[in-house]
């Protein structure tokens, strides 16, 4: 029926190979990088015909019954081994045995469908981008190469209908993300960069990967479909139990594949990597991988409030926190960075009060609208000459009108003003945390949507109003980016602007984007804790009312201080203690540094000097008695200890020696070992 | 006249038996095509290339009437059916080892190519005989006679002896043929006793009917049939090259022109193993004597008698010979578990070993250039900064054979070790715990020596010979890339070979 499913994900993985493997091969063969319009043509080319195909598919997925939205497409079996024993969950699933089985097959439902089109889409257009942007890099084919395998490892992890697709896919990205960080690699701050994302999302694959182990060893399955049966039917966990253990391990994935408190620190440093990559990985789809897991584990998820209110927690603080930090960044990117965490804390913040297509309604605006902020930002970068200091800026719209316009669509989006869509999907993600009675929740986020407001208009003001403080050199040559960098900036503009428009609030009128997510999550709504509480449309439009004042409280704060006072990221020096931990992160990777990387090191100095001291004193130590023992320990390794396992290779040795010359060469003792056997094994029956 | 003799034949031979046999007439019409034209072409040149090409077209069209064969599910699979009168079997064993052979013997013709180029000698009958032990090797699998068995067998064995000793003017190729010829003889006239003295006892050489008389009457002497057994067992273990029948099998390895060698080491191993599993899976069954712990003392003496001499070893001829002995051994393991699953495993063992040892063997060919023989373990000191892809090359097939995830070789021992202990499990017989624990021993050990060939690769400073240039054309090529390919792919997604290796565990389904 789906035939086609498969080719979504493969075809960037072929655009790969001919990119990767061919312009590797071409560059040894013939001394030449590949051509660039081939590689931009190959890499765009088969993205976009995976967007054709997820929007075949999605088209036919709409025409389905809603009990039946679900697309599957059996490739292959994977591996299939042996018997394994699950354990069982309590006494409500019993103990059984069946084959250990991982399916490669693809499947496509409403949540699928959403995430697919989000990929391909933004994937598309910031491949275009990615064309004007790298077009003077020399390593134009490996760059394209890196991002059409990201695509498919994203793809899969998306279109997976198993958790260890899924992780597959989880670590493909986080390769590609590696890959990416560092693509400059001869920048040392590049390449460590690179390296810090890889071991902090370590920490976080571990968690991930035990929780699925835990969760097949209970359930013995991987599928989504038939955990979500499973799982569907069991009552929610009121202890801390098996299911409540897998959610809060698959949180720590999350937590560092989306960047969360306490795995966040790499992502602000992922910066180093090219501005398209920031765009593409680090703003609009693989940091939203967690809030996708998640989301696809609702129905394990609704039956343990303990592993809900932790993300939701956790999502909430880390929203508030990265905004904070987000304050007085210089860096263009670093502020665009914190701004995506603490977005991504608000998709956790609407996970854990259960509104899930809240949280994958605000990650398909945020993509919109991050993706083409930080497209702005690009654009403005390399207008600048690889200027990322805000200092250094000013006045821009003058310069670049487009890129200007396009962003200040984004810029209102992500503040929260009606009509642009970060409005309704960020007022329905405070609504519903409002409504499903987590209060606390509510007000951290309208705090935190007051910052969002202030640091967005700061960066807007520094950029593009106010005095001119650009270098004269860069001056010259200041003009607005080509057509292929404009062009997707305008449509993503389009985007950000009327996105809002699939999933209104109820006081509007119907929200068409919860009606299209309904059947994924069929599993959760027998579960009464969830229901909202009754409130009428009246007092619904009044709380939107109060988050719009939020959103112009954080614009006249900043308005007042950098459009009116004219204040300047140098200038911030002078408000001392405050700016000053705000703009260190709070010392937070400082911090990091001396309880792990410091304590990890100290850890190996440790053992090496208690191994110096101990034999050390051994040889010096005063005491005849110590030297006695000394010497009887090291008689004993060098005779015992040593003696041991140098007499299994000696074994080994001698006995090959002495079985090679058996091997004479002689035929009449070759004939003998054959009659000997005879012998020996009619012995053996004999005197059996 | 005419008419009458035409009915004869026809009684003797009907049509359907000639179109199963279609895979070996046509292995054999190419075989003596490729003898006659080496009469009438006289430039040697010529003759090479002539011959080398129809007899990859005669793997080929076997091949292809292979699949032919494949296609017709109903055949082969449930037990198979007979053919001319009972004498040949085609089930699932001979659809799995007719694969086998093919494979290899396609590979094999792909590396004589360049190595007969470098050794610049050249008779036709080398590629008439290659052809020839295929198809004999081919009728041993689906023999369902005892006759059929040792004609075959003998067959195939005669072809090898002359294909051992092709380097007629070389002392050591001639001796490692001669030595091979005599012991030959010597296991086979122990074989042939043995299956004389089965017919004393049942008056007939039909496996199928040997069966049905030793399981319904019980007037026959056990003690007799189990020395007839034995004899058989001498006489298999000669052709799997199982310790102590191993003897001949380091000279005739390093004797023998080296991919012939490789070829040696896979397919009549494999054909051994074929008739391994007719035998003592099923045939044998009735015997109350416990012969699986001779099967496993067996196994055990030969995996680790092959390791431990192969740790002395400074030829890669030679190591790589004690090392096929002690993967004869691993696979021995695998026969002593009566189930579907040992039977796969036999097979999945044997195909993965197919790929990782002719790779080696590849390597081995592509180092041996002109003037240099590059057999010397020392040879290959440092080749990984001269000759990267070689050197890399060979790491994966020497990870593979050691057994290391995730390579072919792997897949490979997992399967024969989780039999093993599966059986043990369900017997509680300790010997098989004993075979499982002195494996994983050997295994260790096998790392020790294949690790020294990638040390002198990688932490090695090359050598003279380790700088020479290396050639490889596109045959050779071909045949690393394919045993390099499928070490790895099997390694990944095994799914489509265990299948195909699980055919034979379906046709002895009946004896389990």
């Amino acid at each position: 029926m789906a035939e086609y499913l498969w080719l979504i994900p493969t075809l960037p993985f072929i655009g790969f190979l001919i990119n990767g493997l061919g312009g590797l091969i071409y560059k040894k063969v013939s001394k030449k990088t590949l051509n660039r319009y081939f590689v931009s043509i190959v890499a765009c080319g088969l993205v976009f015909i995976s967007l054709l195909l997820s929007t075949v598919a999605f088209v036919q997925l709409a025409n389905m019954p809603n009990e039946h939205k679900y697309i599957e497409q059996k490739c292959f079996n994977w591996v299939t081994a042996g018997d394994v024993t699950t354990t069982g969950y309590y006494d409500k699933v019993p103990s059984k045995t069946t084959q250990f089985k991982i399916e490669w097959n693809y499947f496509f439902d409403p949540l699928s469908a959403v995430m697919a089109l989000v990929v391909c889409g933004v994937g598309f257009l910031i491949h275009v981008f990615a064309i004007g942007y790298m077009w003077d890099d020399t390593g134009f084919y490996r760059f394209f190469s890196y991002l059409n395998l990201f695509m498919f490892a994203m793809l899969t992890l998306v279109l997976g209908n198993n958790f260890i697709m899924m992780f597959l896919g989880w670590e493909g990205v986080g390769f590609c993300s590696y890959a990416l960080i560092g693509y400059y690699f001869h920048k040392k701050s590049a390449s460590d960069a690179g390296k810090k994302a890889f071991i902090v999302n370590r920490v976080g694959d571990y968690g991930f990967s035990v929780g699925v182990f835990l969760l097949f060893m209970t359930f013995g399955t991987f599928n989504f479909k038939e955990l979500g049966e499973i799982i569907g039917k069991l009552p929610a966990e009121t202890h801390f139990g098996i299911l409540s253990a897998v959610g809060l391990l698959l949180f720590i994935g999350a937590t560092g594949k989306s960047a969360q408190i306490p795995l966040y620190v790499w992502l602000p440093d992922a910066m180093e990597g090219p501005t398209p990559v920031s765009a593409l990985i680090h703003a609009a789809t693989m940091v939203t991988a967690g809030v996708y897991m998640i989301t696809r584990a609702s129905f394990l998820y609704t039956r343990s409030y303990l592993s809900l209110e932790i993300v939701g927690f956790f999502g909430v603080m880390t929203a508030l926190y990265a905004a904070i930090m987000g304050f007085f960044q210089r860096d263009i990117k670093k502020v665009l960075a914190y701004s995506t965490i603490s977005q991504l804390g608000y998709m956790f913040t609407a996970l854990g009060v259960a509104a899930f297509s809240a949280g994958i309604m605000h990650l398909m605006t945020h993509a919109f609208f991050k993706a083409l902020l930080f497209l702005g930002a690009g654009s403005i970068i390399v207008a600048m000459h690889h200027e990322q200091d805000m200092q250094n800026m000013g006045n821009l719209r003058k310069y670049m009108p487009i890129t200007f316009w396009t962003m200040m669509a984004a810029y209102l989006a992500i503040c929260g003003i009606p009509p642009f869509s970060g409005f309704f999907s960020k007022d329905e993600i405070l609504w519903q945390a409002f409504a499903r009675g987590h209060k606390l929740f509510y007000v951290i986020g309208l705090i935190a949507a007051i910052f969002t407001a202030f640091y967005m208009t700061r960066l807007m003001i520094l950029t593009f109003f106010g005095k001119e403080r650009i270098d004269p050199h860069k001056k010259e040559h200041l003009k607005e980016s080509p057509a292929v960098m404009t062009i997707p900036l305008i449509i993503l503009g389009i985007l950000a602007t009327i996105g809002g428009f699939l999933g209104l609030p109820a006081w509007l009128g119907e929200n068409r984007f919860e009606k299209w997510l309904e059947p994924v999550f069929e599993h959760n709504y027998n579960n009464p804790v969830f229901k909202m509480g009754h409130y009428t449309h009246s007092f619904e439009m009044m709380m939107a009312g109060v988050s719009v004042l939020a959103a112009l409280l954080g614009f006249f704060v900043a308005y007042y201080l950098y459009g009116k006072k004219g204040i300047v990221p140098d200038d911030e020096k002078n408000w001392g203690r405050l700016w000053k931990v705000i703009y260190n992160k709070f010392y937070m990777d400082e911090l990091y540094d001396a309880l792990f990387v410091n304590r990890a090191k100290d850890l190996g100095n440790a053992f090496s000097a208690f191994d110096q001291a101990v034999i050390d004193g051994g040889v010096n130590g005063t005491a005849a008695t110590t030297r006695g023992t000394a010497k009887v320990s090291s008689w004993f390794d060098k005779y015992v200890v040593d003696g041991l396992v140098n007499l299994q290779a000696w074994i080994v040795q001698t006995s090959s020696g002495i079985l090679r010359k058996i091997q004479t060469g002689v035929i009449h003792n070759y004939a003998l070992a054959v009659l000997l056997g005879i012998v020996i094994l009619s012995c053996l029956y004999i005197f059996r | 006249m005419l008419g009458d003799s035409l009915k004869i034949v026809n009684n003797i031979l009907n049509i359907k038996d000639i179109a199963a046999f279609t895979p070996q007439f046509q292995l054999l019409i190419w075989g003596i095509a490729i003898l006659f034209l080496s009469v009438f072409v006289k430039e040697k040149a010529k003759r090479m290339n002539i011959s080398f090409y129809l007899a990859i077209i005669g793997i080929l069209f076997s091949g292809w009437s292979y699949l032919k064969l494949v296609e017709v599910k109903s055949i082969y699979s449930n037990g198979g059916m007979v053919f001319f009168n009972g004498l040949f079997k085609l089930d699932g064993i001979t659809i799995f080892f007719y694969g086998i052979f093919l494979i290899t013997g396609l590979l094999t013709i792909f590396l004589s190519k360049r190595f007969l180029d470098e050794e610049s000698y050249f008779e036709s009958e080398y590629y008439a005989l290659l052809l020839l032990s295929i198809m004999a090797m081919m009728c041993m699998a689906g023999s369902n006679d005892l006759i059929g068995i040792y004609i075959s067998l003998e067959f195939m064995a005669i072809c090898i002896y002359v294909l051992v000793g092709y380097f007629k003017r070389q002392l050591r190729s001639t001796e490692g043929a001669i030595k091979y010829f005599i012991l030959g003889a010597f296991s086979s006239a122990m074989l042939l006793f043995g299956m004389s003295v089965i017919y004393g006892i049942t008056g007939t050489t039909g496996l199928s009917e040997i069966f049905k008389k030793v399981t319904t009457a019980n007037n026959f002497s056990e003690p007799l049939l189990v020395m007839s057994m034995l004899l058989v067992l001498v006489g298999m273990g000669f052709k799997v090259a199982a310790v102590p029948f191993h003897m001949w099998c380091p000279d005739a390895y390093e004797g023998a022109p080296t991919p012939i060698t490789a070829f040696m080491s896979v397919a009549p191993k494999a054909a051994g193993f074929a008739i391994f599993l007719r035998l003592f899976i099923s045939l044998f069954k009735p015997i109350t004597f416990d012969y699986v712990s001779v099967l496993a003392l067996l196994s055990i003496v030969t995996m680790t008698v092959g390791n431990i001499i192969a740790v002395k070893q400074t030829n890669i001829k030679r190591l790589l010979a004690y090392s096929s002995i002690s993967h004869a051994g691993f696979v021995l393991m695998g026969l002593l578990a009566r189930n579907e699953f040992a039977v796969k495993s036999i097979g999945m063992y044997l195909l993965c070993y197919l790929f990782m040892n002719i790779g080696a063997f590849s390597i081995v060919i592509v180092m041996r250039r002109k003037n240099i023989v590059g057999e010397e373990l020392d040879d290959y000191k440092g080749l990984i900064h001269t000759h990267p892809v070689i050197a890399s090359f060979m790491t994966v097939f020497l990870l593979s054979l050691a057994g290391i995830p995730p390579t072919a070789g792997f897949v490979a021992k997992y399967f024969v070790f989780s039999s093993v202990i599966k059986e043990f499990l369900r017997t509680n017989d300790r010997l098989l715990l004993y075979v499982a624990i002195i494996g994983a021993i050997n295994a260790v050990i096998a790392l020790y020596y294949y690790f020294r060939i990638v040390k002198r690769m990688f932490m090695g400073e090359p050598t003279e010979v380790s700088k020479e240039k290396v050639a490889v054309n596109i045959f050779s090529g071909a045949s690393l890339g394919i045993t390099f390919f499928f070490t790895i792919f099997i390694g990944i997604y095994a799914e489509p070979f265990i299948r195909f290796a699980n055919l034979m565990g379906k046709s002895l389904k009946a004896f389990f």
